[in-house]
């Protein structure tokens, strides 16, 4: 691993050279900027990763089965296990994929799974991604980095190879495509994750297309190629639901494809990940996730969520505005790290003003017990400090549900920080999945 | 197979451009400065008119710095060099990572030599490498013939624009011009029948197979500039 630590320079030099960038947009201006990376993995034994595995695929077979059923049957609500309020009112229902069952009923095809690992050795999940779930690139390009600049590093450690992202992303594309090419469907260079559309097209050997590229006609989607039209069987979309079609959606998009759900419903392109995913990632819903797990599968849920409490209830509510100072606070519509609030971090007044929030829109808001989770190393300087990191797993739904044997581990770059997101300031790590 | 849409056949393109202007611009710049050494006689007024771009530079030393380097002058190499990268990074899975990485390298070396003390001349020779690898890279990486070309007849039109507006490297014309008429048969560019009946009359003219007056610079130039519809 020293050897490793040695080249942190080499590894971030090539970082930069092939261009591991993300976008941010601050006061209005779009800017790029390096990723920072700390060379210290994380490190997971092969037995934790068996029961994450384990874990991971039963809660994203769940939540492919609810989607299935929210969207036709509603037996989980008229079972009276997950209120209809919470699925109506979320943000993400959208009732136009109503009566339509995607390809092979798989609605998650790539669901990004955040969890923390607690001082008690216990892994929670924190956060449900099911729309579209970013970061895989990061830790699959720096793996091949890492390689090149410390090989000896990796012949003395067994660790399990990452760099068959592409290959499973193909394969979870190849499995519901429904005749023709496989496409990678971006809003432009200039969307925060512009690297990670262009190197995962490269790495699925998928087409990276824009919305001038490609239209609907007679209910099929096509790529405006320059040798003729080219039929598309399965569009990985890297832009959120309510952009994808201005004639079904918000209409003034000039991002999306017109009638592109039109050819969706027909059944002629399979869309990655399905359009409507939101309802079941829902800060809301994540309470009922261990519920949807015992619904569907009939099995208790191997993978614990953080303590949550939903205000929408009346003792939940109580114990949410007593408790608020040891709690955190979330905002169900907020994502990236936006819409987070320690108790603990409010004053007095600020404190009132959320209670008075949370009293007024119970459904708005989630409290939690703050987890606390395991600092990692991270090199700062010639020195290592500890930092709060969370880990980002990656779950593929094709012929079968499997876990990408590594994943994004996000760290805070700020001492006393509990958010890691990017869009927040923090770094991020490879993560190791060891064979022993 | 590579698909490759209109979008980005016209990236494709520019491409081209972008990378032949930074690479061109720099070998001029790199002569005149070297002249500089000797004389005062580089006219960078003359220079701006002959580019078609604003001359509004204080002196020489004042041109040098910011006809290179600076980044929020839109026609300034750095400037340049941007919409070579932006290019490139919109055709990644096209071109490949590796061949990519050439581009981001000669932005970050022309970067690195603005905030350094760097010879200019070693300092730019740094960014010309990374460009000719990359000329070499997607050369040999770019399976479809089509899409190579259509990086050369970006390529192609740049250089011959810049020659015939500069003088610059003026004796490569005519084999640049045949170079380019054989790319542009193995590429899928739309082209105006005038513009390109001018310069394949120029072509046999080099060739001494048609006796005729050459075509007048301007025109050549309007030929080169109007040839394709992208």
């Amino acid at each position: 691993m020293d050897d490793l630590l040695i080249h942190k320079e080499e590894i971030n030099m090539q970082m930069a050279r092939y261009g591991v960038k993300f976008g941010i947009y601050k006061n209005g201006t779009f800017k790029e900027r390096l990723f920072p990376y700390d060379p210290i993995p994380r490190v997971i034994s092969s037995s934790d990763f068996s029961l994450l595995e384990r874990g991971l695929a039963q809660r994203v077979d769940a939540l492919n089965m609810f989607l299935t059923d929210i969207y036709s049957d509603k037996k989980i609500i008229k079972d009276n296990v997950v209120p209809a309020e919470f699925v109506y009112r979320s943000p993400g229902y959208l009732a136009q994929c109503e009566g339509f069952t995607p390809p092979k009923s798989i609605y998650s095809h790539i669901s990004g799974i955040d969890l923390v690992l607690g001082k008690d050795q216990t892994w929670y999940i924190l956060e449900d991604n099911l729309r579209v779930p970013s970061g895989a690139s990061y830790p699959l390009i720096a793996r091949s980095l890492s390689r090149r600049c410390s090989p000896e590093t990796f012949r003395r450690n067994d660790v399990m190879d990452n760099r068959n992202y592409g290959n499973m992303l193909k394969e979870v594309m190849d499995n519901v495509n429904t005749g023709g090419i496989n496409v990678i469907f971006t809003p432009g260079r200039y969307n925060a994750a512009y690297f990670e559309h262009s190197y995962l097209a490269e790495q699925s050997s998928a087409v990276l297309a824009e919305a001038s590229d490609l239209f609907v006609e007679n209910d099929y989607l096509y790529y405006r190629g320059n040798h003729g039209t080219v039929r598309v069987g399965a569009i990985y979309r890297r832009i959120s639901d309510e952009y994808l079609d201005p004639l079904c959606f918000y209409p003034d998009s000039l991002i999306g494809i017109p009638n592109l759900m039109e050819a969706y419903r027909a059944g002629n392109v399979a869309i990655i990940n399905a359009p409507g995913n939101g309802v079941a990632d829902d800060k809301g819903i994540y309470y009922f996730v261990p519920k949807i797990i015992r619904y569907y599968l009939d099995e208790e849920p191997i993978l614990m969520n953080a303590p949550t409490f939903l205000p929408f209830y009346e003792e939940d509510m109580k114990y949410t505005l007593s408790n608020i100072t040891r709690l955190v606070i979330k905002d169900v519509a907020e994502a990236g790290g936006y819409g987070v609030v320690f108790g603990s971090e409010l004053t007095e007044e600020q404190l009132d003003n959320l209670k008075e929030k949370i009293k007024a829109e119970p459904r708005r808001f989630i409290s939690q017990e703050v987890i606390d989770f395991q600092d990692l190393p991270v090199i700062d300087g010639k020195t290592t400090v500890m930092r709060k990191a969370d880990l980002r797993a990656f779950v593929l739904s094709g012929s079968n549900t499997r876990v990408w044997p590594s994943g994004l581990t996000r760290f805070s770059r700020n001492p006393n920080s509990f958010v890691v997101n990017s869009s927040q300031g923090g770094g991020f790590k490879d993560t190791w999945i060891m064979f022993q | 197979m590579d698909y490759v849409s209109i979008t980005k056949t016209n990236r494709l393109f520019w491409l081209g451009r972008y990378y032949e202007r930074v690479s061109l611009t720099l070998r001029f710049i790199m002569e005149r400065y070297d002249e500089m050494i000797d004389t005062d006689m580089f006219d960078f007024h003359q220079y701006c008119y002959d580019l078609g771009i604003p001359d509004n530079y204080l002196d020489s030393d004042d041109f040098f710095e910011k006809y290179i380097f600076d980044v929020d002058n839109d026609f300034s190499i750095r400037n340049s060099a941007e919409q070579m990268l932006g290019n490139g990074m919109v055709l990644r899975e096209t071109i490949g990572s590796p061949t990519l990485a050439y581009l981001q390298m000669a932005v970050y070396s022309l970067d690195e030599l603005s905030m350094n003390k760097y010879p200019l001349g070693l300092g730019l020779q740094q960014v010309i490498d990374n460009i000719m690898a990359f000329r070499g890279s997607y050369d040999d990486f770019i399976e479809d013939d089509s899409v190579r070309n259509t990086i050369k007849c970006g390529a192609s039109i740049e250089l011959m624009s810049f020659c015939l507006r500069t003088r610059f490297l003026e004796e490569a014309l005519p084999t640049e011009l045949h170079k380019f008429l054989k790319r542009l048969q193995r590429c899928n560019l739309p082209t105006d029948a005038l513009s390109l009946q001018a310069l394949v009359r120029q072509s046999r003219i080099y060739e001494g197979k048609y006796d005729a007056f050459p075509l007048e610079k301007r025109d050549y130039i309007n030929a080169v500039e109007s040839l394709f519809i992208v």
